[in-house]
C-alpha cells in the first residue's frame, strides 16, 4: 500500500470556508536535443518564470529526460497525479496545458448528472417522525 | 560439361565423368597426382590430351574403346581436345610491409627421438597441459606491426591521404584552406593534372608538403582576387611562381641531393602551430575578403578537394562542390558546429528563477534513487538491501532469464 498525503479539501462552510488549490507540484520533463521539445524549452525559458511566480503555492521541478517527449506531470493533494504529454506544441498551448492541470481537482474524470453535490450535511438536519410535535391526523 | 578450375589437381583429377563422349577435361595445372595409373579404377581408362600434353590427362568412365586407346603411341584424336583454353594460375605477390607473420607449425619430438630422457611421455590429452602462445592476439603486439609499431605503419600508408587526426583549431584550418585553394589554383591554371604525368607530378609534389609547413607564408599572402573579381583565380605569373615554389620542396634525385633530401624531410616533420596560424591571421596583410571568392573551376574545385583532405583530414563529398561554392562554404563545411548550450546552463546563466523557492531546474535527470535520496529514503533501503545480502543497484545476475542459463548450463 502506498504512502497517501493527507487529504485536504476547500470546505465550502456556506461561504466562509478558504480555498485551497489541488494542485501541489508539477514536475516538467524535457530533452535538449529532440525537436518535440522545442516548445517545452521555450516554454520554460520564457512563460514559466511568471507563471511560477503566480503560483507560489505549487512547485516545480525542471528535468531533463533525454530522447523522451516533453510532459508535464501534475501531482494533487489526494494523492494523485496527473500527466499530460505536450510534444511538438507552442508554448502557449503549452501554457494552456498547465493552467488545466492547475485547475484540476486530481479526482478521476466522471459525469456530473446532479447539478450540486455537496459533503456538507443540511443545516435542517435529517427529518424524524419521532420529534418535533408530530403531525395531528 | 562441369568444370572445376579451382579444384586441386589431385582431387580434379580423380573426377570421373558419365558424359557421352566418354570424356572429360580437367583444367588443374598440378600434374604429380595425374601421372598414377588409373588401372586400380573400376571401368576407367585414362586419355591423354593433345592439346595439354602429356602432363594433363583426362578420365572416362566409360568401357574403355580399343580403337580410341592408344597409349602406347601417344597419337591423339583432335576431335576429342578440349575445346577451351587451359587456365594459367598467376601467384599473388606478396604485399611489401614491415610486418612479421606467425612462423610455420613445430611438433613436439616423439619418444623415440629423445634418447636421453626415458621417462619422457608425451601427453594424449590437453588437460592440465600450459598454453603457451596463440594467434588470438598476434596483431595486438606492436612488434609484429614492423620496427616503428603499428602506429607509425598506419601514419605512413594513410599519411598520403592526409593526417590520422583531422585539424579542429580554427585559425589552423582557415591557413590550411587557403594554402590548399592557393595551390589549387595554381596547378589548374598552369595547366597541371590534366595529363597522367602532369598528375603524378603534382601528386608527388603535394606528398612532399603533405603537412602543409612548407614555405606557408610566401603561399598563403598570395591574393585568390587579384583584380578584385568574385571568381577565385590566380594571375599567370603569380600561379608560375606558386608552383616554382612547390616543386623546390622535391629533393633531387642522385647522390648530390641526399643532404638536401635530408632537410627536406626533415621540413615535413615539422607541423603548423595553430598560434603560428592565429598570427598569420591576425597580421595586417592578412586578406579578410578572401573567403567570398567563388570557386567556379572544376579542375581547381578538385585538387582544392584532395589537397583539403590531405592537409587536414576533413573529406569533402563531390556533391558539396557542385556549382558555384564559396570558399568560405567550404571552410565552414570543415568547421565543427558550436554545441547549442543546455537548457539547465542557459537558465543558470539567465537566473531566470531568480527569487522564486517554489521552482528547482535538475542538470540532469532524476532517477528514483534520487527521488528516494529525497525523500530520505536511499539510506534505509541501503541498509536494508545490505542486511538481506542483496544488491544495492542492479538485479545482481537474478535476473528473469533463469531457464536460459540452465540450457546454456551456466
Amino acid at each position: 500500500m502506498t504512502v497517501r498525503a493527507l487529504q485536504k479539501i476547500s470546505v465550502a462552510r456556506n461561504g466562509v470556508g478558504a480555498f485551497v488549490l489541488q494542485c501541489k507540484k508539477m514536475d516538467l520533463h524535457y530533452c535538449d536535443w529532440a525537436g518535440s521539445s522545442k516548445g517545452m524549452n521555450g516554454f520554460i525559458k520564457s512563460l514559466l518564470p511568471k507563471f511560477a511566480a503566480a503560483h507560489p503555492q505549487i512547485e516545480f521541478n525542471v528535468s531533463p529526460r533525454p530522447a523522451k517527449h516533453p510532459v508535464i506531470i501534475a501531482h494533487y493533494i489526494n494523492g494523485r497525479e496527473k500527466a499530460v504529454c505536450v510534444r511538438n506544441m507552442e508554448p502557449f498551448e503549452i501554457l494552456k496545458k498547465a493552467e488545466l492541470l492547475r485547475d484540476a481537482s486530481g479526482e478521476k474524470l466522471r459525469r456530473v448528472t446532479k447539478p450540486v453535490s455537496s459533503i456538507n450535511e443540511s443545516v435542517r438536519g435529517i427529518w424524524s417522525p419521532y420529534h418535533g410535535e408530530g403531525m395531528r391526523v | 560439361m562441369r568444370r572445376l578450375p579451382r579444384l586441386p589437381a589431385p582431387a580434379a583429377g580423380l573426377v570421373p565423368s558419365s558424359s557421352s563422349m566418354g570424356l572429360t577435361t580437367t583444367t588443374t595445372t598440378t600434374t604429380t597426382a595425374l601421372r598414377a595409373p588409373a588401372a586400380s579404377v573400376t571401368g576407367t581408362a585414362w586419355i591423354p590430351s593433345p592439346r595439354l600434353g602429356n602432363d594433363r590427362r583426362h578420365l572416362s568412365t566409360t568401357a574403355p574403346n580399343a580403337a580410341r586407346l592408344k597409349k602406347p603411341t601417344f597419337e591423339f584424336d583432335l576431335d576429342l581436345a578440349p575445346e577451351h583454353e587451359p587456365e594459367t594460375h598467376t601467384r599473388r605477390q606478396p604485399v611489401a610491409a614491415p610486418f612479421r607473420y606467425p612462423c610455420g607449425r613445430r611438433n613436439a619430438p616423439r619418444p623415440d627421438e629423445l634418447d636421453n630422457d626415458a621417462t619422457y611421455r608425451p601427453a594424449e590429452t590437453a588437460d592440465g597441459l600450459e598454453e603457451v602462445g596463440g594467434l588470438a592476439d598476434w596483431w595486438d603486439k606492436p612488434e609484429h606491426w614492423g620496427p616503428k609499431g603499428a602506429a607509425e605503419y598506419v601514419r605512413s600508408v594513410v599519411g598520403w591521404f592526409g593526417p590520422v587526426e583531422k585539424v579542429t583549431d580554427p585559425a589552423l584550418l582557415e591557413v590550411l584552406v587557403k594554402r590548399a585553394v592557393v595551390e589549387a589554383l595554381a596547378v589548374a591554371r598552369s595547366a597541371k593534372g590534366r595529363s597522367l604525368e602532369a598528375r603524378a607530378e603534382v601528386e608527388q609534389v603535394f606528398a612532399h608538403t603533405a603537412n602543409g609547413a612548407y614555405k606557408l607564408q610566401d603561399i598563403v599572402a598570395v591574393s585568390i582576387q587579384p583584380s578584385g573579381s568574385e571568381v577565385a583565380t590566380l594571375e599567370k605569373a603569380e600561379a608560375a611562381r606558386v608552383w616554382d615554389v612547390l616543386r623546390g620542396a622535391v629533393p633531387p634525385d642522385g647522390a648530390a641531393g641526399q643532404a638536401k633530401k635530408k632537410k627536406k624531410r626533415l621540413l615535413q616533420r615539422t607541423l603548423v602551430r595553430p598560434e603560428h596560424a592565429q598570427e598569420l591571421i591576425d597580421s595586417p596583410s592578412w586578406d579578410k575578403g578572401w573567403k567570398k571568392a567563388v570557386l567556379r573551376n572544376a579542375v581547381a574545385k578538385f585538387w582544392a578537394a584532395k589537397r583539403i583532405q590531405q592537409l587536414t583530414g576533413h573529406h569533402i563529398a563531390d556533391s558539396k562542390l557542385i556549382g558555384d561554392v564559396t570558399v568560405g562554404a567550404i571552410l565552414k563545411m570543415l568547421e565543427e558546429p558550436v554545441k547549442p548550450p543546455k537548457l539547465a546552463e542557459l537558465l543558470q546563466n539567465k537566473a531566470a528563477f531568480e527569487g522564486l523557492p517554489n521552482v528547482r531546474v535538475f542538470p540532469r535527470r532524476v532517477t528514483p534513487i534520487d527521488k528516494d535520496k529525497m525523500e530520505g529514503r536511499w539510506k534505509i533501503i541501503t541498509r536494508e538491501l545490505k542486511e538481506r545480502d542483496l544488491p544495492i543497484i542492479g538485479t545482481g545476475g537474478y535476473s528473469g532469464a533463469v531457464e536460459k542459463r540452465w540450457v546454456e548450463g551456466k
